[in-house]
C-alpha cells in the first residue's frame, strides 16, 4: 500500500479518498493534538476529547479545506482555538482568588545542585501545582507564545489579569528554585 | 528576560494517547455523521434513493428519539440526595433533594429552556443571542449566564430567586412583567398574596446547601427552622410564639443535629424535646437580648 507522506500529499488525498485521508491524518497527528491540550489542560482524558473533535471538525471541512500553511500549524492553532474555548466557558474551576500552594522544601540552600534530568521533574511538578487559571495562562503565554491580549481576549478576561497570573507563576517558582541555581542572580 | 522565564521552558508533559482505539471511535463518529449525507446519483437511482432515504430517515428518527439523546432528558433527586448535570451548552446545575429538573428536546439548538419543580442552583453560561429559561412551578427566570438559586418548591408558601452574580429576570409564569435582579437580589414571590417583591438577598447562603453549610445574620427563627427541618431532615412542632419571631446570626457547617440544638438552646434558653425518630418539640425560651 502506498502512503503519502508528505502534508501536502496527504491532503490532496483527504480530498479524493476522504476517509483514506482522514485516517492517516489522524493516526499521524492524534498523539501531536493530544500533548498540546494535554500541556494547557493537565487532563489527559479531557485532552483526547477535544483532539477528537479536532479531528472530526477537519472531517466536516474536509471539502472546502484551504491549509495555506502546512497541516501541522493548522492543527496545532485549531487545538488551542478549542482549548481556550473550553476554559472560557467554564469559568468555573477559575476561581479568582486561588492560592498558591505553600511548599516546604527545607532550606534549598543546603541542597546538592541537581541534574538536568532532576530539574526538569522539579519544574513540571512545580508548574503542575500552580492554581488552575494560573498555569493555564501562564503555559498558553510560555509554551504556546500567545500574547497576553490574545490571552485576555479568548478567554475573555482582563489584559491585567493575565499579566498578574503569569507574574504569580513568575513568582512561585522563583520562590521555589532559587535555590538549586548557581547564585548568579 | 526572566531567567525563571528562562528556565521554565524544561517543562515536559506527555501522554501516549492509544491510537487504535481513538480512530476507532473517531471512525464510529464520521460513519454516524455520513448517514446522513445525500449522495448525487443518476435518474435510474432516483426510486431507490427515495426508498433508502425513507429508511434511513426511519433509523435516524428511531436513533435519535427513542434511542439518542434527542429525547427530553429528566432528572429528579429523592430525599437527602442532590445531584450535578452537566448541560450540553457546560451550563450546570445543582438539583437539591426532592426536585425535578426536565430539559426540552432541542436545548441547546433552537433554545435554552428548562422545567424545574424544587431546588437547584444554575451556573450558566453566557450566550447574548440565546437566553436560559427556567420554567419553575409559579416563577419564569430569564438570565443570559451567571449564578443564582431558585426555590419553587410545591408544597411551600413562597417561592424565591437569589442571585450571586449577573443579572436575572424573574416574572411569575405568563407575564412578562417582572424584576429584574442583580447580584445580591433576591426574588420573593408570595403564593398567596400572589405578590412578587425585590429585596436585598441575605447574600450568605446563596446555594450554601450545596455544601449542608448554613449562614443566618439577623434570620428570623421561623426561616432558621425551617432550613434546618429541611437539611437534617427533622419536623419541628412549635406553637411557641415565644421563640419564632426572634432574630438570631448563627452558622452552621456540616454540625450533627445534637450541635445544632444545643446552639439553639443556649441560644433562646428552649428545648427540644424528641417525640419520635424525626419529630422533635420546641418547648418554653425567650428571644436573646443583645
Amino acid at each position: 500500500m502506498q502512503t503519502p507522506s508528505s502534508d501536502e500529499a496527504i491532503v490532496d488525498l483527504l480530498q479524493q479518498d476522504p476517509e483514506k485521508g482522514i485516517e492517516l491524518i489522524f493516526r499521524k497527528y492524534f498523539p501531536y493534538v493530544v500533548n498540546i491540550v494535554y500541556r494547557v489542560s493537565n487532563d489527559s482524558g479531557l485532552a483526547e476529547d477535544i483532539a477528537q473533535d479536532v479531528f472530526f471538525e477537519l472531517w466536516k471541512k474536509k471539502e472546502n479545506l484551504k491549509i495555506t500553511s502546512s497541516l501541522k500549524p493548522y492543527l496545532r492553532r485549531a487545538a488551542i482555538n478549542k482549548t481556550l474555548n473550553y476554559f472560557r466557558d467554564r469559568k468555573i474551576n477559575f476561581a479568582s482568588d486561588e492560592q498558591l500552594p505553600s511548599l516546604s522544601t527545607g532550606d534549598p540552600k543546603a541542597q546538592q545542585k541537581m541534574e538536568a534530568e532532576e530539574m526538569e521533574e522539579k519544574i513540571t511538578n512545580l508548574i503542575d501545582q500552580l492554581p488552575q487559571r494560573c498555569r493555564v495562562i501562564f503555559i498558553l503565554s510560555r509554551y504556546e507564545e500567545l500574547s497576553y491580549r490574545e490571552i485576555a481576549e479568548k478567554l475573555e478576561i482582563s489584559d491585567k489579569t493575565v499579566e498578574n497570573q503569569i507574574s504569580k507563576a513568575l513568582k512561585f517558582l522563583r520562590e521555589n528554585l532559587a535555590g538549586f541555581l548557581e547564585d548568579d542572580s | 528576560m526572566d531567567k525563571f522565564w528562562e528556565i521554565s521552558g524544561k517543562y515536559q508533559k506527555s501522554h501516549q494517547p492509544d491510537v487504535d482505539a481513538a480512530w476507532r471511535k473517531f471512525e464510529d463518529r464520521i460513519k454516524a455523521e455520513q448517514k446522513g449525507k445525500v449522495v448525487p446519483m443518476g435518474r435510474r437511482a432516483l426510486p431507490y434513493a427515495a426508498a433508502v432515504l425513507i429508511l434511513v430517515a426511519f433509523v435516524f428518527l428511531l436513533q435519535n428519539n427513542f434511542l439518542g439523546n434527542r429525547t427530553e432528558m429528566f432528572y429528579a433527586t429523592t430525599n437527602q440526595e442532590t445531584k450535578q448535570i452537566e448541560l450540553p451548552d457546560g451550563s450546570i446545575v445543582t438539583l437539591n433533594e426532592n426536585s425535578t429538573l426536565k430539559v426540552s428536546v432541542d436545548f441547546g439548538t433552537a433554545n435554552r429552556s428548562v422545567t424545574l419543580s424544587g431546588e437547584a442552583f444554575f451556573d450558566v453560561t453566557r450566550n447574548e443571542n440565546q437566553p436560559f429559561i427556567i420554567s419553575a412551578d409559579h416563577i419564569k427566570v430569564e438570565v443570559l449566564g451567571t449564578s443564582f438559586n431558585v426555590r419553587d418548591y410545591a408544597d411551600e408558601k413562597e417561592a424565591e430567586v437569589e442571585v450571586k452574580s449577573g443579572k436575572v429576570k424573574v416574572s411569575p409564569p405568563n407575564q412578562s412583567k417582572g424584576v429584574l435582579l442583580e447580584k445580591g437580589d433576591l426574588a420573593l414571590l408570595d403564593l398567596n398574596a400572589k405578590m412578587l417583591e425585590k429585596k436585598p438577598g441575605e447574600g450568605y447562603n446563596v446555594g450554601g446547601w450545596m455544601e449542608k453549610q448554613l449562614v443566618f445574620i439577623d434570620a428570623p427563627v421561623a426561616q432558621i427552622f425551617e432550613d434546618i427541618q429541611r437539611i437534617y431532615k427533622v419536623n419541628f412542632i412549635t406553637d411557641n410564639t415565644n421563640i419564632i419571631n426572634c432574630s438570631f446570626d448563627t452558622d452552621f457547617k456540616g454540625e450533627d443535629l445534637s450541635t445544632v440544638f444545643e446552639i439553639l438552646e443556649i441560644a433562646f434558653h428552649c428545648k427540644f424535646k424528641q417525640l419520635n425518630a424525626s419529630t422533635y418539640e420546641v418547648v418554653g425560651g425567650q428571644c436573646n437580648q443583645e
